[in-house]
């Protein structure tokens, strides 16, 4: 790995398709922005079309050489997300990259997604495990192609509640966002067994942006003067998500965060979950939960399904 | 308990039945041509019930699929110890003006397939000295049936084939199960064309009582079973009738409205 790779060091991007899930702010924004500059057609997966609009805006305003596009994209939503990915397979008929990284984090009161599912489970995890399912057809359909999900260093002290995964019965803002993080790990590593299984090209990869200034903290009001002093900026946040994306010694099942002061900023570099992120007995059922809670299956255990 | 494999699980009495046998703990092999459903089963009762559930997507009316079935299994290393055998569909219509494609298809299913799909996984059965095998027949199966000619006779043939096994394997340990069951709510009715006919207009059973119902009576080691009063009076008729009455019973029962 190059020392202080920076987003300049990205290989060309050209004929790349890439979609990016809310690139209208924070990580996602400077994430399209950089793969706009290195060439990439990149579509901009939003839940508003106006800060939508005006996120592309002001990426075109410096003419990338690349170009954006835009597809709404509400993951709070499981019937935009089948919209969105029936409208992109009608205009695509490749995806080299998809980056899963919209999020929200610790609502301060418990709030649900169209579907009934608490939010931050159902968006940051359930919302991109259908997403990603619903396109794997196109991934697959493409040589080398990737899904990059953000996770975040909040999976450290995240379980997965089992017994009531949408926060039922109590919730404590720390724990379900700590419990959709973890699950965009497990859900990285699940993926990419079930590729692997498959002798698939397409490979899975997780990344965390450190400690970022970015809207994510909207909640945390008291939290300002910490962020000031400690918080990296959106575009160095970006960096993991732009090596995982792009660079060609990424493998499958890698994970990549910034290198200094306890991962919290700096650039990239291979890093590390916790032990309970690869284990594959808890991801498995994380998987078989998350199907039946959003009706999308795509990659079964290949050894017990078969077609004859 | 028991792994049990399924044909036709993907939907109506063949899906009550899987979960039915769920319910009781048991894996499953579950095969039937649409995918999506049997996914959809799969992840429902895993979690649920806490069993193993595979997946075998087949089109029993191809010529080999029971084999590529059976070696799957195989394969596998699984021990099926029940085999159900579900999958069948009916067509309506004068037989003269029937699709001979459909017909040879419904063939496939009803007959073939159930045979030797039985064939395959009996010898196996009777090695370990214990096992069951249920077919699903029908009240059709008791009389020759206007206006559905080749459906009525394929059901005739799972319940002779199915009485005729159950005595040679009286001593074996194994036993086999006719399961005929009457008008029941499934997506059969529609996949028949039959429009409005007499045999549901009084009235059908759910998929779940009688799938209950052939559960039990294949645990038990009945022979014959036929849920329902209505139904049981329905196959009791043709005894005490002449033939040529019973065609006509029928007859009424399936022409359209
Ligand atoms: N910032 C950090 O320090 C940090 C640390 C660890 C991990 N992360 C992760 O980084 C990722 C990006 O966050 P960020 O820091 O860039 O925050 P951000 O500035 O708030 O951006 C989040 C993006 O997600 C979008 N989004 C939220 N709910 C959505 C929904 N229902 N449907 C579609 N899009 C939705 C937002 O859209 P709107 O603008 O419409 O709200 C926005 O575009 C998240 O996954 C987060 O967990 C961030
Ligand atoms: N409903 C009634 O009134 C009634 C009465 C008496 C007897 N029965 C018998 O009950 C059994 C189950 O029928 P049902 O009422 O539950 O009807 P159903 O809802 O239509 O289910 C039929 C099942 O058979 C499967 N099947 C049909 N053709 C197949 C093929 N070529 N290869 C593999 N699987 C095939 C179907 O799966 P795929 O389409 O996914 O392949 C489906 O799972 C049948 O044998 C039927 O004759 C039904």
């Amino acid at each position: 790995m190059a020392v202080k790779w920076r987003a300049a060091d990205m290989p060309d991007q050209a004929g790349k398709i890439i979609i990016v899930t809310g690139a209208n702010s924070g990580i996602g924004y400077e994430t399209a922005r950089a793969l706009a500059h290195k060439g990439a057609h990149v579509v901009m997966a939003c839940r508003s079309r106006g800060r939508a609009e005006a996120a592309a805006a002001r990426i075109r305003a410096e003419n990338p050489r690349g170009e954006l596009a835009l597809l709404d994209l509400d993951l709070a939503d499981l019937a935009s997300v089948r919209a969105f990915a029936d409208a992109f397979q009608q205009q695509y008929d490749r995806l080299d990259v998809l980056v899963n990284n919209a999020g929200i984090m610790a609502l301060p009161q418990r709030m649900t997604t169209k579907d009934g599912f608490e939010i931050q489970f159902g968006v940051n995890h359930l919302g991109h495990f259908a997403l990603t399912g619903l396109l794997i057809e196109r991934l697959l359909a493409t040589p080398k192609s990737r899904v990059v999900t953000v996770s975040s260093k909040a999976h450290r002290f995240g379980t997965i509640n089992f017994d009531d995964l949408n926060w039922e019965r109590s919730y404590s803002l720390w724990k379900a966002y700590g419990q959709s993080k973890l699950a965009n790990l497990l859900f990285t590593f699940e993926l990419q067994r079930r590729l692997e299984a498959r002798d698939a090209e397409t490979i899975a990869v997780a990344a965390h942006p450190g400690y970022t200034a970015t809207n994510l903290q909207r909640y945390m009001r008291s939290f300002t003067w910490f962020q000031k002093l400690l918080a990296q900026s959106p575009e160095m946040g970006a960096l993991p998500t732009l090596y995982a994306a792009t660079m060609p010694d990424v493998r499958g099942g890698d994970y990549f965060g910034p290198d200094s002061f306890m991962e919290m900023r700096g650039h990239p570099k291979r890093v590390r979950a916790k032990p309970h992120a690869y284990d594959a007995e808890t991801a498995r059922r994380l998987w078989k939960v998350s199907e039946a809670l959003t009706g999308v299956f795509s990659l079964d255990d290949e050894s017990r399904t078969t077609e004859v | 308990m028991a792994t049990a494999l399924i044909t036709g699980a993907s939907s109506g009495i063949g899906m009550a039945l899987a979960r039915v046998h769920a319910e009781h703990g048991g894996d499953l092999v579950l095969v039937a041509r649409r995918r999506e459903r049997l996914e959809a089963l799969k992840a429902e009762l895993e979690p649920a019930h806490d069993v193993r559930v595979f997946v075998i997507v087949a089109d029993l009316a191809q010529d080999g699929a029971p084999r590529k079935v059976y070696d799957t299994v195989r394969e596998w290393g699984l021990d099926v110890e029940i085999l159900i055998n579900n999958a069948g569909f009916g067509l309506h219509g004068l037989f003269h003006t029937q699709d001979p494609e459909k017909l040879a298809q419904m063939v496939h299913v009803n007959v073939l397939a159930t045979t030797i799909l039985t064939r395959f996984f009996v010898p196996h059965l009777v090695a370990r000295g214990r096992g069951h095998v249920l077919n699903v027949a029908s009240v059709a199966a008791f009389m020759p049936g206007p206006w559905q000619a080749v459906y009525y006779a394929t059901k005739a043939y799972v319940l002779s084939f199915s009485e005729a096994l159950a005595d040679e394997l009286r001593t074996s340990g194994v036993t086999v199960t006719a399961l005929c069951p009457g008008a029941t709510e499934t997506e059969f009715k529609e996949r028949a064309q039959m429009g409005r006919v007499r045999g549901f207009e009084m009235g059908a059973m759910s998929a779940r009582e009688v799938a209950e119902y052939g559960y039990r009576a294949m645990l038990a080691g009945k022979r014959v079973v036929v849920p329902g009063w209505r139904n049981r009076l329905l196959t009791f008729l043709p005894r005490l009738l002449p033939r040529s009455w019973t065609v006509v019973m029928s007859r009424m029962g399936m022409e359209p409205l």
